[in-house]
Formats: structure tokens, C-alpha cells, sequence
């Protein structure tokens, strides 16, 4: 779950760096061969990014303490109040 | 809850009274004392919430945003409450892909306090977790007291993940809702914040990708355009070669026609001449009737004093010749005469 975390976090570093990269082809600035790679690299980002979304699932867990008093998570049934 | 009676106030004190009967005074030795009645506790609050508000607990300027992504959400609340269920089904309903993780507390009730603040330090040990969500469904005025504790609302401001408040209804305001980075009425408010801010995110992953299709597209137009017009200025070598070429066929076609007319002229030159010569030439003169006087030894004569009388000489005809003798010579033989002799001599 640590993973995920982490995804989360590159997540939004991603998306920052995928921001500076449109900025920069917009700014129109750059030589063909550096924006089609800006291009490149945007496109890469992106696919990347919509598919941590799409791979993102919904997940609850319940955080307990055993009885050594160390935490722990575990799942929780969700659907036992289903609307 | 630290408190410090004021004037007016009722209090519930528990002490000993003592009688000091040289004087017939009594005396209460007071070991607790707590606010008693509604209007009291208010009271307390607004202090602490003065004094918290003075320590800077609640200043715009600590809050912070809420994650563009929120993927990890941890939740103080009770899992038997209706604050949980609440939640989620928001995110069911939403299809939110976020990870809860509930951290149980009691929310009501003297050890509550206590309980959150252990709930909110336990979601604190946890790595990557995004966002923290403190709260309960509705409940009297004394139930959602525990979210004004000032150990909660420490704890809460102190937290190293951004929190959302969202306790209780609409009208409640909390302690807690003060020092949270972000308030939200209900707990349902709460879970449809995290909810929009994913949505959120795939509307903006959407425009970023336009902006990033739109501005190559912009740059390869423009690159296109100064090609062509680069490409309009460029001449291909081969229209150099066949230029070139077509300049050599026109022009090779050029001298031959020339060279082709000037022999033909030269042509026509060679039989007029050819003509003028065999005009000029003795055949001609002999066919016309007209002959050649020679001397024996081969001189032509055009004078008569050329010749003697009685001298041999052979005369060409135009086919065949004949040996004549001179019998007698005209007048006629000096020099000036020889022109118009001769001229008549033809005529």
C-alpha cells in the first residue's frame, strides 16, 4: 500500500512536470526536434498518468492495534449499509 | 477542558466545608470546579477559542490546499457511526478510486477526546497518506463537544497531513472545523470534495492533453508552412539537368538546321556556279556554232596579223576539228581592234 502511496505522490510530481512540458510548446520557444520531444515525453506522461487513474481501485480497510499493540490494516466490508 | 471561572458564572464545585467557629465562618475548600449549564460551556469555548485563535491556530495562512489527488484518505470516526457509511457511499456512488482508511474513535461521550486524538496520531504513522478526514454524523450540542477539545484541535492543527473537518451538520461549527485546512459541513460534504477532486483530475489530465496536441500541431503547421514555402524556393537538380538538357537539344537542333541550310545553300551556290562555268567553258561557245583558230603550234588565234597567208592551221569545231590554209588576212590586226574584233567576231 506504501506503493500505491507513492504512486500518489509521483502522481502530482508527474503532472507538475507534465505541466512545465505544455507550458513550454506553448510558449513555442523551442527548436521542431526539442518540441516533438517535449511532445514525446508529454504524450508518455499522460498515458502514464490516466492509467494510474484508471488502475487506481476503491479499497477500505479498517486500522486496528494487535495485541502486541502494533498497527494494523485490514479490510473492511463495505457494502453491509448498501443504500 | 481547562477552565477559569468568571464572574457570574455557575459553577458545580466539589470541596470540604469547614465551620471556623471562633468567628462563625464557613469555609469551602474546593478541589474541582466545572462550568455548570449550556450557557457556561459556551462560554468556555469562546475562551479557548479566543486563546487559540491568539496563538495562531487558526490562520488562513497555515491552511493547506487540498492534494490535486487525494488517492490515500484516512478517516477519524466511529466505524459504527453513520459518518462512515455516509462517506462511503458518496465515493461508491462516485466511483471514486480512493483508498479509506479507517481509523476508529470514539466521538462522543468523556473518553472521545482521548480517542481521536490516538485515531489522528495512528493515521499519522501511516506513510503517503494524502489527506486525514476527522468527524461524526449530527448529534446535540454535547455530542460534537470532543471536536472542540483543545487537545483535538492541537492535535488537528499540528497534523503533518492536510485535514478535513466534517463534523456534524451544517449549522455545528467546531473547534476542530477552525483549525482543519479544509471545512466541510457534513461528512457527506467531506467525502464529495475528495470525490470532485478526482473527477477533477481526469478533466484536467483531458485539457492538459489538448493544450499539449494543440500547441505540436501549431508548431509542426508553422514548420510545415516555412517548409513549403522553403521548397517553393528550392529547385530540384534534376529540373536544373533537364533544363539544361532541353537547352542543349534546342540548341544542337539549332546548328544542325543551320548547318543543314548552309549546305543546301552552299548546294545551290556550287550548281549555279557549276552552271556559270559550263557557260564560260568552250563546249558551250563550240556548240553555239562558234570555233577555235589554233596555230600548229597550239596558239589561239584572235588577231589576223597573227597568221601568214598560205599558213596551216587547225580549227576546233564543237565535235571533230579540220586543217584549213590561211588565203588572205582583212584588215584589222592591231591591238586596240582585238576587243571589238573579237566581240564581233562572237556576235
Amino acid at each position: 500500500m506504501a506503493k500505491t502511496g507513492k504512486k500518489g505522490l509521483r502522481f502530482e510530481e508527474r503532472l507538475a512536470d507534465l505541466e512545465a512540458i505544455v507550458a513550454r510548446l506553448e510558449d513555442g520557444d523551442v527548436t521542431l526536434e526539442d518540441s516533438l520531444d517535449l511532445f514525446q515525453k508529454g504524450t508518455e506522461q499522460i498515458k502514464e498518468l490516466a492509467r494510474i487513474l484508471e488502475e487506481a481501485e476503491r479499497k477500505v480497510e479498517i486500522l486496528t492495534r494487535d495485541a502486541s499493540g502494533s498497527l494494523k490494516v485490514k479490510s473492511l466490508e463495505e457494502d453491509r449499509n448498501e443504500e | 477542558m481547562p477552565f477559569r471561572p468568571d464572574d457570574g458564572m455557575h459553577v458545580l464545585v466539589l470541596g470540604r466545608v469547614t465551620v471556623y467557629e471562633k468567628r462563625g465562618i464557613y469555609q469551602i475548600l474546593v478541589e474541582d470546579v466545572e462550568p455548570r449549564g449550556i450557557g457556561a460551556i459556551h462560554a468556555a469555548l469562546e475562551k479557548l477559542r479566543a486563546r487559540l485563535e491568539a496563538e495562531g491556530l487558526f490562520d488562513p495562512e497555515r491552511k493547506r490546499s487540498l492534494p490535486r489527488r487525494p488517492a490515500r484518505v484516512g478517516i477519524v470516526t466511529s466505524p459504527s457511526g453513520a459518518a462512515i457509511q455516509d462517506i462511503l457511499k458518496v465515493f461508491r456512488k462516485e466511483r471514486t478510486p480512493v483508498h479509506v482508511i479507517l481509523s476508529p474513535a470514539f466521538v462522543q461521550g468523556a473518553e472521545a477526546p482521548r480517542s481521536i486524538v490516538d485515531a489522528l496520531r495512528d493515521l499519522e504513522e501511516l506513510d503517503e497518506l494524502d489527506l486525514i478526514m476527522v468527524g461524526r454524523g449530527g448529534g446535540s450540542f454535547e455530542d460534537l463537544l470532543a471536536f472542540s477539545d483543545e487537545e483535538v484541535v492541537r492535535a488537528v492543527s499540528a497534523c503533518r497531513v492536510p485535514v478535513i473537518s466534517a463534523v456534524g451538520h451544517e449549522i455545528d461549527v467546531t473547534l476542530t472545523d477552525l483549525a482543519a485546512d479544509i471545512r466541510a459541513a457534513t461528512p457527506t460534504a467531506g467525502a464529495q470534495i475528495v470525490a470532485s477532486a478526482h473527477a477533477l483530475l481526469g478533466e484536467e489530465l483531458t485539457g492538459i492533453e489538448l493544450r499539449l496536441v494543440s500547441s505540436i500541431r501549431e508548431i509542426l503547421d508553422d514548420t510545415a508552412g516555412r517548409l513549403r514555402s522553403a521548397e517553393g524556393r528550392l529547385v530540384h537538380p534534376r529540373h536544373i539537368l533537364d533544363q539544361g538538357r532541353m537547352r542543349l537539344d534546342d540548341l544542337s537542333f539549332r546548328i544542325s538546321a543551320f548547318i543543314q541550310s548552309g549546305m543546301e545553300r552552299r548546294k545551290a551556290d556550287l550548281d549555279r556556279l557549276a552552271a556559270v562555268l559550263a557557260s564560260l567553258g568552250p563546249q558551250a561557245v563550240l556548240d553555239r556554232g562558234y570555233a577555235v583558230v589554233q596555230r600548229m603550234d597550239g596558239t589561239v588565234v584572235r588577231r589576223s596579223a597573227q597568221v601568214e597567208v598560205k599558213e596551216e592551221l587547225s580549227v576546233r569545231l564543237a565535235s571533230g576539228d579540220i586543217s584549213v590554209e590561211v588565203t588572205g588576212k582583212g584588215k584589222g590586226g592591231q591591238e586596240t581592234g582585238d576587243r571589238s574584233q573579237e566581240s564581233g567576231g562572237k556576235a
